[in-house]
């Protein structure tokens, strides 16, 4: 280990090939010590294989992967400091819970004592204390993931990879495990790196969101950054459902802007620095969705569809001239909806929306 | 198990099949008790006599060590070259995986007359002087295919994402094979090697083009009867179907247990 390096992870032009299909396309990235960062995206997207790539199951066809600052493209996976959670389990089916966890440590001759200490810690970590000599097939879906978990983490991993450990639970596990996920990186002060194709996950889960597209990322950042300036329509569609409606705006004034959306023209305050086709990124939860008025500036809609949501409803909208419904999720705990065909009068802050460029007419 | 409609001729078709087949065991079986010499009903009384006779006879007893020996060095053989064989096949990316994995299998398919033919003009031209030696290689080639099938199975039903955490947990190849491969599978290989061991203890054909001077139990039975026909070859051959009876339940259950097991949980669930 390089003393001081400061990227615990580096990601240094890694380009896969599986025979003709490119999965990864030159990717460049780097995961500061205990940082929790996560790779977002439709599967086939190459967030699983940079993932192995990462863990050594794939060699990159170009690029070199670097841990702590030493390159180990070229070293096998058992022995780099890393280990991996995977999606199933896979734990051994001729071991008891502790032996899983004791696995790593057993490899090494570690005496039988600081074993049991280890193993005891590690199963209290993930508050299955106790449960050292049951069988893994006596285990719930969510056990057996906190064992997978106890048994990646006992040997002090360098980074812990996580490859969609939650996608095979159900809502409720799954949420609280994300919340034993944050408790135990904070815990563990490790660094962490999670594959998912959950967006809601990413945001609740991640100090960083690397969101993936047919073998790119596509965008880094905050996940607030993501959710609030996502920098192309694919981000924008894929994290958080935003509407991404075409739109052209042009100069009207000094002041004003036309603004085309579908086959409404509106007048609005002057958009600094956009001319011409750009996308509008609206989020559902910033459209208001009221009674249709005479006066004033706005859309106006016919209902498609409706959803009840609890806290609010779920409508979709459409606009004269704009091919796709309009998302809007309004809370409202007491009001009426508007019922399916009736007209609406849809509308934003102009804080809630962002522009992207656009190419074409 | 509702609604299908079993008919009654099925049942009793199945009943014939099995009387068919079990009956002249079971006179086999039935007159190595006989008291007398007589191979022909009726049955006069039971008697252990035949078999301290040939318990006690010399050539039984070579014959029959002779057998273990050469089934016992067949079945390490080939629980060893198998093992390594069915994991190597199981988990190659290569493209010759399927062309090889059927040149494996070819001596099944090939008449034993053929084999053994094969072999002895095979071993004059190596020089290879006809021994129990030649039997046990012959016998490899023969039981070599059934093991392998069998144990790429079991190699083949195993989660391969098992072995992948157990590199990402430190365990080189080695590692993997002998702490979460070879435990996981180890019912199955060793139910393989004993029906190797059977398949070797009552083979005839091969031995027969292959042997020496020397004899096993099938040859020894063959060899007897040429000479005369008492119940002490119905003793023999009782024992001989003992062993390989008790052979064929171990792999079967072995190899099967976890089949039967996994139908068991499936039908409570």
């Amino acid at each position: 280990m390089t003393a001081g390096a400061p990227y615990s992870v580096q990601i240094d032009g890694v380009t896969h090939r599986y025979g003709r299909v490119t999965a990864l396309q030159a990717i460049d990235l780097a995961v500061t010590p205990g940082e929790f960062v996560t790779f977002l995206g439709p599967s086939g997207c190459g967030k699983t294989t940079l993932l192995r790539v990462i863990a050594g199951f794939l060699r990159p066809s170009e690029g070199r992967v670097l841990l702590q600052g030493e390159d180990v493209s070229k070293v096998p996976p058992h022995l780099r400091p890393v280990n991996t959670v995977f999606q199933r389990p896979s734990l051994f089916p001729h071991l008891d819970v502790g032996e899983n966890v004791a696995f790593s440590l057993r490899l090494n001759r570690t005496p039988n004592a600081e074993v049991d200490r280890r193993v005891a810690e590690a199963l209290a970590l993930v508050r299955l204390a106790g449960l050292e000599r049951r069988r893994s097939h006596e285990l719930s879906g969510g056990q057996m993931q906190r064992v997978a978990l106890a048994r990646a983490l006992i040997g002090r991993p360098k980074v812990l990879l996580l490859d969609e450990p939650l996608s095979a639970l159900d809502l409720a596990i799954r949420l609280e495990m994300e919340e034993e996920l944050r408790r135990v990186h904070r815990e563990t002060g490790g660094t962490f790196i999670y594959v998912t194709h959950d967006q809601r996950e990413s945001l609740a889960l991640s100090d960083r969101v690397a969101v993936f597209r047919d073998g790119h990322i596509e965008q880094i950042g905050r996940p607030e950054e993501i959710y609030r300036r996502p920098a192309t329509p694919f981000v924008a569609r894929f994290v958080g459902d935003a509407n991404v409606l075409a739109i052209d705006v042009a100069a009207a004034g000094t002041n004003t802007s036309a603004i085309s959306v579908g086959s409404v023209t509106l007048t609005g305050s002057h958009m600094a620095g956009v001319d011409g086709a750009a996308w509008l990124v609206l989020r559902p939860e910033a459209v208001s969705v009221t009674e249709p008025s005479a006066c004033g500036n706005g859309l106006t809609g016919t209902v498609r569809d409706l959803a009840y949501r609890g806290a609010g409803y779920s409508y979709r909208i459409e606009l004269p001239g704009v091919p796709e419904l309009l998302k809007a999720e309004v809370v409202a705990a007491n009001a009426r909806p508007f019922p399916i065909g009736s007209r609406v009068r849809v509308s934003w802050e102009p804080a809630a929306c962002n522009l992207l460029p656009r190419q074409g007419p | 198990m509702q609604g299908i409609d079993r008919s009654p001729l099925s049942g009793a078709i199945s009943v014939a099949a099995l009387l068919f087949l079990v009956l002249p065991l079971t006179i086999v079986v039935l007159f190595s008790f006989h008291e007398t010499a007589s191979l022909s009903f009726p049955f006069t009384g039971f008697s252990l006599r035949w078999y301290r006779e040939v318990l006690s006879s010399a050539p039984f007893r070579d014959a029959a060590w002779n057998s273990l020996m050469v089934a016992t060095a067949v079945a390490i053989s080939t629980l060893v070259f198998g093992i390594l064989a069915a994991y190597g096949l199981s988990r190659t990316s290569s493209r010759w995986r399927a062309p090889l994995a059927l040149l494996f299998f070819v001596p099944i398919t090939l008449p034993g007359l053929f084999l053994g033919l094969a072999l002895l003009v095979f071993f004059a031209q190596a020089g290879l002087k006809l021994s129990l030696v030649t039997v046990a290689l012959g016998h490899f080639i023969y039981v070599f295919p059934y093991f392998l099938l069998i144990a790429k199975a079991a190699l083949d039903r195993m989660d391969v994402a098992m072995e992948e955490a157990a590199a990402d947990l430190g365990a080189g190849p080695w590692s993997i094979f002998h702490k979460v491969t070879l435990p996981q599978i180890w019912p199955v290989v060793i139910g393989a090697a004993s029906l190797a061991f059977a398949l070797s203890f009552d083979e005839f054909v091969i031995t027969f083009f292959v042997i020496g001077s020397q004899s096993t139990l099938p040859l020894y039975i063959w060899s007897s009867m040429r000479r005369t026909i008492d119940p002490s070859i119905n003793t023999i051959s009782t024992l001989l179907l003992a062993v390989t009876l008790l052979l064929f339940a171990i792999a079967f259950v072995l190899t099967l247990r976890r089949d039967l097991a996994r139908g068991r949980a499936e039908a409570a669930a």
